[in-house]
């Protein structure tokens, strides 16, 4: 039985994926044909052995606990400890910036007097990526830190750089602080992947100065406290994305064509659990022609589709044909349509010969619900 | 005592299947893959969810391990109901010794306790052997409005088939005159699907007497029934409309599975109304590489298909090498078919692996090779978790497994 909790805030700004996001919060975005973004990092904890999460959800919470139910598909659905809903304010929704805003901790903290787990695992939900978090916990308590950031270097081109936090060490000095949002700095320079580990009286400490800390974020509290606390800094050396606009959506999906990154991801030891829909196979009919795609199960494909994600429950009619596009659950492609670049929402409807084409890098992208 | 159930169904998953040659060596029947996603229990769990029935005793005896970790606690079926819920009921011991399950029903005999327990009005008996979709209500409301002791759900079958079921004669209002197991001389053509509903008092009773026949076979079919109608006990016919198999044979799984392709097939796994559940693995999505090649096929999740695949059936996990070619197969769960290796109409069992270069299923040309030997009408069978090491030929209509030490 793992000694540390989880907490994973979906409580954070969602309007960057534009009509994806009006429906949902970013948690509950729909990845990789069959998952929900929110899978990653519950799966990872689940696997580290972590068997009590708190979810701090946001106000447009309907789809996230729709998808998560009991928590039963990741053994979250236990009499002691088990899956924790919790609210968070609408304030931090609008903090564009801001990564763990500790209101929704303070509202929360009854969450954190319970049991007696020693550390706790705090993480965001907007990105992609199968961690090891029993290594990490394991390097966190061999140091004896009181916080342990993980993070990873970053292309100076990456644009998720503009929303993470620069964190200034070296191998000497360690933790020195971090640049805030400066995101210019060389190769090498590490970026805090919005995951952390702290020693769950710290964390109560924090909670004890409200309301001095209300408003705050809790890296703001640590960079104020930081003569008082140890830190350690582990790098993650695996597949890590964040999702930070449409276009970086899209290439993170279409990143899953890459072997070694499904590989990394879905690897059998530490799977990523999701919702089960119990829909049959996928049926490929006389006229399929499909390469290099992604394709979840309960799908009836009769087009020619390169280079795609489809979902469950997608119908693809014959003489469709669907070019890097991708495709969200029980959509409707008509005969003869010609989709290239195009991200479908769910339950979208695209008549007969109906012809969509985006650019690369800027996916047009079809509402929920709608009919084309 | 529990609490009150209306029906309870007593599920009977304890037969070998013997016919079906390599496919149930190292599992029961209800436990064989079917369809590339399910398994054949998963069809009658799935009717019992559906027809409302939560209270399932499931009836295991031979080589029990795949289907109780696969079965459970009955989660996958929402059978974990707070009352009821699926028990597993393997042959037990008691003061006075026990013993293995020697009929249909003796198994049933054996745990009436289980029944007694919920204190049920009436007892639906079923086997994890058919593939089929059924509302058990409607037939419990047909019993109760015939005022039944017992009804057997039979289906219509054509004359040639059927001298291979119990074929049941009835009068102009359904009661039965007349059960005979596999006629030779069938004069009607209802076949029963070895579904049964009974009234409590009526099973209890029968199966007492039955018990206490030393000449019984303990079977429903071939004693408990003809029993009944001897004694002019009220048994009526229901006459179920709709798709039912039960694969006995290699050749008639095959067929039945191969059906699922027709582009309507008569067991239509996309028809929408309550799905078909399964215990299923979470697994990725499918993948299907750049030079793959895919046409009228089935594939489940978590498979990688490099090469082509035409007519088959793809179960979860299956991975297929480049310029590896699959052709009227069905390839179970977590099996693989290495490069270049070329697959014509075969079964794979389970976890097997055909590694580079083989070939399987080869024609031999001969005049009875259609044939087959072993009944297996040229499908080729290669046995779970085999390793067919590379350039292997194997010729079709084999069945091939791994010799086992005494």
């Amino acid at each position: 039985m793992s000694q540390a909790m989880g907490i994973i805030t979906c409580n954070c700004r969602a309007d960057i994926l534009r009509s994806i996001t009006r429906a949902r919060p970013m948690a509950a975005v729909p990845f990789g044909a069959r998952y929900r973004l929110l899978d990653f990092m519950l799966s990872c904890m689940v696997n580290a052995g972590i068997r009590k999460v708190g979810i701090i959800s946001p106000y447009n919470y309907r789809p996230l606990l729709d998808h998560l139910g009991s928590g039963k598909e990741w053994s979250l659905d236990r009499k002691s400890d088990g899956l924790f809903i919790m609210p968070g304010g609408p304030e931090s929704l609008r903090a564009g910036l801001s990564h763990f805003p500790l209101r929704d901790l303070l509202q929360n903290s009854e969450f954190l007097y319970r049991g007696i787990k020693r550390d706790v695992v705090y993480s965001g939900s907007d990105f992609v990526a199968n961690i090891d978090l029993a290594q990490l916990l394991a390097f966190h308590r061999d140091a004896d830190n009181d916080v342990t950031l993980v993070a990873k270097p970053l292309a100076p081109d990456d644009e998720a750089r503009k929303s993470m936090l620069n964190l200034e060490w070296s191998l000497e000095k360690g933790l020195t602080g971090w640049g805030g949002l400066k995101g210019q700095s060389d190769e090498q320079s590490l970026f805090c992947l919005g995951i952390l580990v702290i020693k769950r009286d710290l964390l109560k400490e924090i909670v004890e100065s409200s309301p001095y800390v209300e408003s705050m974020d809790m890296f703001d509290f640590l960079a104020d406290n930081m003569r008082h606390i140890k830190f350690g800094v582990y790098e993650h050396k695996g597949f890590y994305r964040k999702i930070t606009s449409i276009d970086s959506y899209f290439r993170c999906n279409m990143a899953l064509l890459d072997p070694a990154v499904r590989q990394e991801l879905f690897n059998e030891n530490a799977p990523i659990f999701t919702k089960i829909k119990d829909n049959p196979p996928t049926k490929y009919r006389f006229q399929a022609t499909v390469a290099n795609s992604l394709i979840a199960s309960g799908c009836v494909i009769d087009g020619s589709v390169d280079g795609c994600v489809v979902s469950r429950d997608v119908h693809i009619e014959e003489n469709a044909s669907l070019k890097d596009c991708i495709v969200m659950q029980r959509s409707h492609i008509g005969k003869n349509a010609r989709l290239e670049n195009v991200i479908l929402d769910k339950y979208v409807t695209i008549n007969d010969n109906v012809m969509l084409k985006g650019k690369p890098g800027e996916p047009v992208v079809i509402s929920k619900s709608a009919i084309v | 005592m529990g609490q009150r159930k209306e029906c309870i169904a007593m599920l009977l998953a304890g037969g070998q299947g013997s016919r079906l040659g390599s496919l149930t060596r190292n599992l029961a029947k209800p436990a064989v893959s079917f369809g590339g996603k399910y398994r054949i229990i998963d069809f009658s769990l799935s009717n019992c969810a559906h027809s409302g029935i939560d209270t399932v005793g499931v009836l295991t005896q031979y080589k029990p391990f795949k289907i109780n970790s696969y079965v459970s606690l009955g989660t996958a079926w929402d059978l974990d109901a707070l009352s009821g819920g699926l028990s597993i009921l393997p042959p037990f011991v008691s003061e006075d010794g026990g013993c293995w399950y020697k009929g249909t029903a003796n198994a049933v005999y054996q745990n009436m306790d289980f029944i007694s327990d919920h204190v049920p009005e009436y007892v639906l008996i079923i086997s994890g052997d058919h593939i089929y979709r059924m509302n058990y209500n409607r037939m419990l409301e047909y019993h109760k409005a015939k005022k039944a002791d017992v009804t057997i759900s039979v289906i219509n079958v054509s004359v040639q088939e059927a001298s291979r079921f119990g074929i049941v004669t009835t009068d102009e209002d359904g009661r039965i005159s007349k059960f005979t197991e596999k006629p030779k001389e069938p004069d009607s053509t209802l076949a029963s699907m070895g579904v049964y509903i009974f009234s409590w008092d009526i099973l209890q009773q029968a199966l007492e007497e039955d018990n206490a026949d030393s000449q019984s076979d303990n079977d429903f079919g071939k004693n408990v029934i003809p029993r009944l109608l001897n004694q002019e006990k009220r048994l009526f016919a229901y006459t179920f409309e709709g798709y039912w198999k039960d694969v006995g044979t290699v050749e008639s799984y095959y067929n039945a599975n191969m059906e699922l392709l027709l582009d309507h097939p008569s067991l239509d796994l996309f028809a929408s109304g309550p799905r078909i559940y399964s215990n299923e693995d979470i697994l990725a999505p499918q993948y299907i590489g750049p030079q793959a090649r895919i046409s009228n096929s089935l594939v489940s999740n978590g498979c990688v298909i490099l090469g082509t695949v035409e007519h088959s059936i793809l179960a979860q996990g299956v991975v297929v090498e480049e310029g590896a070619h699959i052709e009227h197969s069905i390839l179970l769960q977590n099996s693989s078919v290495g490069k270049e290796t070329w697959v014509n109409r075969a079964i794979v069992g389970e976890g097997a692996q055909i590694q580079a270069f083989c070939s399987v299923g080869i024609q031999t040309g001969s005049a009875n090779s259609q044939s087959g030997k072993g009944g297996l009408a040229g499908i080729t069978v290669i046995e779970d978790n085999y390793v067919l090491p590379e350039d292997t030929l194997v010729v079709e209509g084999s069945s091939i497994f791994a010799v086992r030490k005494a």
